[in-house]
């Protein structure tokens, strides 16, 4: 009796509740425009535009393109699977509200998964100024991608792949290292907000461009206090995931030691880096120390792997790994940035000291000794030519 | 209220039980047969007489001292070459006319009970009521001139369909017995199985104008003796005009009757019953309908079929998983489509999401409009199928769902996702193994379509909670209805999700609280022990 | 046939104290920690949960001292009736008092992830709807929901700080003293994640429906013990992951762990709601034991012989403290002072409480008296 009481007033209120239905969020799916990519780019024109503005451009997959269905016709051929739109402003959620006004579908930032932020922006702006709105909505996912464009971000979200319908797709699979050579830093919008909320640690973005009619990856956007600072090129990004122990296997042309003019590629498979803080007297440094195993992949000599090479090659492999890691830690320190988290080690580590260090001066002149230790994993396939 | 209280005041079973006893010793106050046979039969005819099918064949022993009798029995009932050739031809006394006990006038019924009719089951009675009652039943009466007794004969032999398989509850491998309408067979097909000398059947008369057989069997000494008395005191509580089916007696024996959930469970095949009953269950056969009710039950168990047990052991937790994935489509998917798709699209992988808009692209309903329709659609198509004969049943079900489904995603009425995810439901719903289960699946389903479009996924799981806390306060004859699940029964986990190896199983449930636990005899304490003892493991010890 | 009351086993109780316990704070736990101690703050679960087992313990004698008995009772025999009206009335405003800030919680989360823009009424008046509405249930169905429930809620958010190890830096949760943390006048805005731990004086209400008076308290340590574990386990997760700076920045740190372990192409793309929603039967099961045991300490105070209309009576009062409490400031500083509550339910009174009973158990034995003799 009691029982059926409670559970008449429960089943009137939800009558009463159902009333109440979509006064909030809820839309239906073909009511919203799923917000893929957004790209900030500076003002084009100079004359009128203040300095605190840029553009937002997003880009909106126009779903019966891409949609599988093609009952009612022409679903390829006919234009792009998507649209772009663009506006001008001065902070993020305002930019989304003038968007709004041009589209009738509620736009819908859930499944974001591409930002990208031109250099000058990065630059001029702040990443971090620009990231905020995305920091701190729910409904964005931290796994979103974030690379800084050289050039133009708008026209990254312009071009059309060469295989596949949409670009996000397309430049996230770039972004994601899917090719394994490591000449690109893999970060997104989680990694991002720890690197850049970490004491003695600066950010590092991947870096991205538009040559002619394609999108080339590779290399990396250094940001100091949340701006961007410099490039990383390919090669010192290399050497960068080395170092921080994101190395995801990659080739290399070395002289052939016997042959001079001929080259051997070897493929390093695996590499791993030790740091640890030394002390030489007074002074504090940091030793690191990469290990890692290298395969031959291709000679151009008329030769095949022999015993007395392994020793030169074997020195040669180390010598060019030395240098690309040197030249990552060079520019580094050039650009006063601690991308390697060497000030989150010595916290860690000696927190005394590091509490007494004025971590921005010191750095660029902070002692750090690399060593490299390459070894021949000769998993032979050919012996002879 | 408090006149109601006192109305529905239980009868306790002592008290029903003493009343049946007094009733059977005939010191009631019913009417009783008298010595004059003019007067019996004029009595009966005005009771039973005015129906055409009861006969009165009146007839006259040829003893020395001629006793008119008169034998009654309801034609159709009957068998009538029992009464031909076992009684009939036996009361012309052949060759026992010379005997000594013919002239002994005194217990000449007696005698004729005890020597000269070859009939199996007889018995002398004088209450008219229940003599009616027995007749009506299909047993044959005889009344003599000058006796207060009438000679009860067993004649009952009506028609009746064969044993076949059941059709609810097919299966691939397993016995293709089913129970058929007749309490006696049924009861004897059990018997057939257990021959245990502690397998009860106890006989219970239900409905006031039916008065329906309804048997209590269970085996003495492993069935909780308080879930038996629990089970025929509430059997006995009943009192109405007549049961047709063993539902009736479910919805009035129920513990919970507000409640969507079935809290008995109900089968035509008699693997299952038997098994039950071993487990220590009451099973509660029915006169005039193959479906026995097994109590207790738990919630898990209207998911798992006889087949289950079958096939070898890997196959059960396949055959389950499936069954329980499919348990929670038939009670989710629409919903979750509908939460998923209005409140929180960023929860589906992004692909997908541009299919869903682009397939609703056009569409006039909303969506959960369009899956309520959809839903609808469907249980119209699956009633239709349903009362439909054979052949035609099956065709409609395939104009309907196929063409239908197909013609209303090319008028656009429809999105083709709403269409795979409704009829992936429905046939989800399908694989229940109780009908009874399905269809309370199927009706929650609509509110929870109603309450995903207010309240999206936040709604999904206030509905949940209530459901749960609705399924955790139910009993079973006394068993959480939940069980082994919640609360957690370690020991009952053995045959849930799936089942472990017969060899495995040392014990009976643990939740339905059986007098005698052990199944086996094994060394292991538990299933998880036994299952590092196989059997082939034990014979090598044995052999070192 | 009567129900009849399926006693409580001493894991039913373990998960019991755990489904008080572990609610929407739990989310919050990490940043707390982070904010307080930097980058040890993993290690202040411990040293806090240490402090809440001697609580446990201290909760568990007392208890053992009146086996038969719930804490209304005993504590007016105790201390005499007015103060022990007063006592049980301060253990069931703490009950009481949970609940509007976990509405408030649950509010907060819902509105952040599930429903976004869902008016407060709607998100607050539902829960509360069905908190009447379940809260009216017997003692069994009670235990057996917060069983399952718990159950799952504690194996989703084991999985999540599992799969949150991928991302884990040893660097990050060192070193274990560096004071990067607050200012000490700061510390009182962090007080609440005492409540991750004060779910243990439920057992004071819940000894008449034991067998076996020990196995409650040997029980009773346990959950703290398991609390404090899993704690220590998820907070080290969130902050190996994140590190100190991060995790001190996050309102919810353990939502973010959530998203921060998304695993791409699965069916459901994001792992950080499937937590909100089993954390959703978390904040249920505190919520619904809470309001379960104001309704069983109200009905057994007041000799009322029918509970089931109290949490009906009692649903304005909580969904008018619910939407006083208007934003997080304002809710933060309502944690704080139910962790006054807490210290107080956890730790002082059930001290105080024993220590009168055993004074009056001294002085009622004959060794007493001997020496009164004497």
């Amino acid at each position: 009796m009691r029982k059926n009481c409670s559970s008449l007033i429960l089943a009137l209120t939800f009558f009463l509740l159902l009333q109440t239905s979509g006064c909030w969020e809820g839309r239906e799916i073909n009511e919203r425009a799923f917000v893929f990519a957004v790209a900030f780019d500076l003002p084009e024109t100079e004359n009128g535009a203040k300095p605190e503005e840029f553009t937002m451009s997003v880009q909106i997959p126009d779903p019966s393109r891409m949609a599988g269905t093609q009952e009612q016709g022409g679903g390829t051929g006919s234009g792009k699977p998507f649209i772009i739109l663009g506006t001008t402003t001065d902070t993020v959620l305002k930019g989304l509200l003038q968007l709004q006004r041009e589209m009738d579908r509620m736009l819908f930032l859930g499944h974001t998964r591409l930002i990208l932020i031109s250099e000058e922006v990065a630059r001029e702006h702040g990443v971090d100024q620009i990231l905020d709105y995305f920091k701190r909505n729910f409904q964005i996912q931290r796994i979103a991608r974030i690379a800084v464009v050289e050039g133009k971000a708008r026209e990254i979200l312009e071009q059309m792949p060469p295989i596949g319908q949409e670009p996000t797709t397309f430049i996230l699979n770039l972004l994601s290292g899917a090719g394994g050579n490591s000449l690109v830093y893999i970060s997104d919008l989680g990694k991002y907000m720890v690197q850049q909320s970490t004491a003695g640690l600066d950010p590092v973005l991947p870096r991205i461009r538009k040559s002619e009619d394609s999108i080339l990856t590779g290399g990396a956007a250094v940001l100091r206090r949340g701006s961007f600072a410099g490039w990383l090129t390919p090669l010192e990004t290399r050497g960068f995931n080395i170092l921080i122990n994101e190395f995801r296997g990659s080739s290399y042309q070395v002289e052939c030691p016997f042959h001079p003019g001929r080259t051997i590629t070897v493929e390093v498979v695996q590499t791993g880096a030790h740091h640890r803080l030394v002390r030489k007297g007074e002074e504090l440094g940091l030793e690191i120390h990469v290990r890692g195993v290298f395969e031959t992949a291709e000679f151009t000599g008329d030769h095949g792997p022999e015993e007395r090479l392994s020793t030169e090659l074997t020195e040669r492999v180390t010598a060019r790994i030395l240098h690309e890691t040197r030249s990552a830690l060079a520019k580094a320190q050039q650009l006063k940035a601690d991308i390697l988290g060497i000030g989150k080690k010595i916290s860690a580590d000696d927190n005394k000291v590091w509490r007494e260090m004025d971590w921005e001066k010191e750095f660029p002149r902070f002692p750090v000794e690399i060593k490299v230790t390459m070894e021949w994993a000769q998993t032979v396939r050919r012996l002879a030519k | 209220m408090k006149k109601r209280k006192v109305f529905r005041q239980p009868k306790g079973a002592r008290q029903v039980r003493e009343e049946r006893k007094k009733r059977k010793t005939g010191d009631n106050s019913g009417d009783l047969l008298v010595p004059e046979l003019a007067k019996n039969v004029q009595y009966l005819k005005e009771k039973i007489g005015q129906s055409d099918d009861v006969i009165f064949r009146e007839y006259t022993l040829d003893l020395p001292d001629p006793v008119p009798i008169v034998i009654v029995f309801v034609d159709g009932l009957v068998a009538k070459e029992t009464i031909n050739e076992y009684i009939l031809q036996a009361l012309t006394f052949k060759g026992e006319l010379n005997s000594e006990w013919v002239r002994d006038k005194k217990n000449l019924v007696r005698h004729i009970k005890d020597r000269v009719l070859n009939i199996n089951e007889a018995q002398l009675l004088s209450n008219l009521d229940d003599l009616i009652t027995l007749v009506l039943s299909g047993e044959t009466l005889i009344l003599f001139d000058g006796y207060d007794e009438g000679l009860i004969c067993n004649t009952r032999g009506w028609a009746h369909r064969g044993i076949d398989e059941p059709e609810t509850e097919s299966v691939i491998r397993g016995p293709r017995v089913g129970f058929n309408e007749i309490l006696r067979f049924n009861t004897a097909q059990i018997r057939r199985w257990i021959r245990d000398p502690d397998l009860r059947v106890r006989v219970l008369k239900i409905g006031r104008r039916t008065k329906s057989d309804v048997a209590l069997v269970y085996l003495e000494g492993v069935a909780n003796p308080r879930v038996v008395a629990e089970a025929e005191q509430r059997l006995n509580r009943i009192d109405v005009d007549g049961v047709m089916e063993s539902s009736v007696l479910q919805e009035m024996i129920e513990d919970r009757h507000f409640t969507l959930f079935p809290t008995i469970q109900s089968t035509e095949r008699v693997d299952r019953v038997v098994a039950a009953i071993l487990e220590g269950k009451v099973a509660v056969v029915t006169d005039n309908t193959p479906f026995v009710l097994i109590v207790p039950v738990s919630f898990w168990e209207f998911y798992y079929a006889a087949e289950d047990y079958y096939h070898r052991w890997p196959m059960a937790f396949l055959l389950r998983f499936i069954r329980f994935l499919s348990f929670f489509f038939s009670l989710y998917l629409p919903s979750l489509y509908v939460a998923l798709s209005t409140y929180n699209p960023e929860l589906i992988p992004f692909t997908l999401t541009i299919q869903l808009a682009g397939s609703r692209e056009g569409v006039p309903f909303p969506l959960f409009m369009e899956v309520l329709l959809m839903e609808l659609a469907i249980e119209i198509i699956r009633e239709a199928s349903a009362r439909l004969p054979g052949p035609l049943g099956q065709t409609i079900g395939i104009v309907g769902g196929f063409i239908l489904g197909d013609a209303a995603v090319r008028a656009g009425l429809i999105s083709p996702l709403t269409t795979v995810v409704v009829a992936l439901t429905a046939i989800c719903s399908f694989t229940a193994p109780n009908f009874g289960m399905a269809v309370s699946i199927r009706v929650l389903r609509f509110p929870m379509v109603l309450v995903a479009m207010v309240g999206g996924l936040y709604g999904l799981a206030l509905v949940t909670f209530i459901l749960l806390v609705h399924t955790a306060g139910i009993r079973s004859f006394g068993t959480p209805f939940l069980t082994p699940f919640v609360p957690l029964q370690p020991e009952d986990l053995k045959d849930s999700l799936g089942r472990v190896p017969f060899w495995a199983m040392i014990t009976r449930p643990r939740s339905y609280r059986p007098l005698d636990l052990k199944r086996q005899k094994a060394k292991a304490g538990s299933w998880w022990q036994a299952l590092s003892h196989s059997p082939r493991e034990e014979e090598k010890e044995k052999e070192e | 046939m009567k129900k009849e009351t399926l006693f409580l086993t001493s894991r039913q109780i373990i998960l019991l104290i755990m489904g008080l316990s572990i609610s929407g704070g739990t989310l919050i736990l990490p940043g707390r920690c982070a904010r307080i101690l930097g980058a040890a703050g993993w290690l202040l679960v411990p040293a806090v949960g240490l402090l809440f087992l001697f609580g446990a313990w201290i909760t568990a004698r007392l208890g053992l001292l009146f086996p038969g008995e719930t804490l209304i009772e005993f504590s007016r025999r105790l201390v005499g009736r007015p103060l022990g009206v007063l006592v049980s009335l301060v253990f069931i405003s703490f009950f009481f008092l949970i609940l509007p800030v976990e509405i408030r919680i649950l509010q907060e989360v819902v509105n952040i992830s599930l429903l976004p823009r869902a008016p407060s009424w709607f998100v607050t008046g539902a829960f509360l709807l069905v908190l009447s509405y379940t809260a009216s249930v017997d003692f069994d169905t009670l235990t057996q929901v917060n069983e399952v429930l718990i159950e799952i809620c504690i194996a989703v958010a084991l999985l999540v700080a599992l799969l949150g190890w991928r991302f884990f830096d040893p660097v990050n949760v060192r070193p274990v003293f560096s004071g990067d943390g607050r200012e000490l006048t700061a510390y009182w805005e962090e007080a609440g994640m005492v409540l991750a731990f004060t779910g243990y004086p439920l057992v004071l209400l819940v000894y008449p429906f034991t067998r076996r008076p020990r196995e409650v308290s040997r029980a009773t340590v346990w959950a703290l013990v398991a609390i404090v574990l899993m704690n220590t386990f998820f907070v080290l997760t969130v902050l190996g992951v994140f590190g100190h700076g991060e995790t001190a920045g996050q309102a919810w740190p353990g939502l973010e762990l959530a998203k921060a372990v998304n695993i791409e192409v699965v069916i459901l793309e994001r792992l950080d709601l499937i937590l909100v929603i089993s954390w959703l039967s978390a904040i249920f099961t505190t919520c619904f034991l809470a309001y379960f045991f104001v309704a069983f300490g109200l009905a057994r105070l007041l000799g009322l012989r029918r509970r089931a209309y109290l949490p009906w009576a009692l649903a304005p009062l909580v969904y008018y403290l619910s939407t006083a409490l208007n934003n997080y400031f304002v809710w933060n500083r309502w944690l704080a002072y139910l962790s006054i509550l807490a210290v107080l339910t956890g730790l002082v009174l059930p001290l105080f409480l024993l220590a009168v009973a055993l004074l009056q158990r001294w002085l009622a034995s004959p060794a007493h008296a001997e020496e009164e003799k004497e």
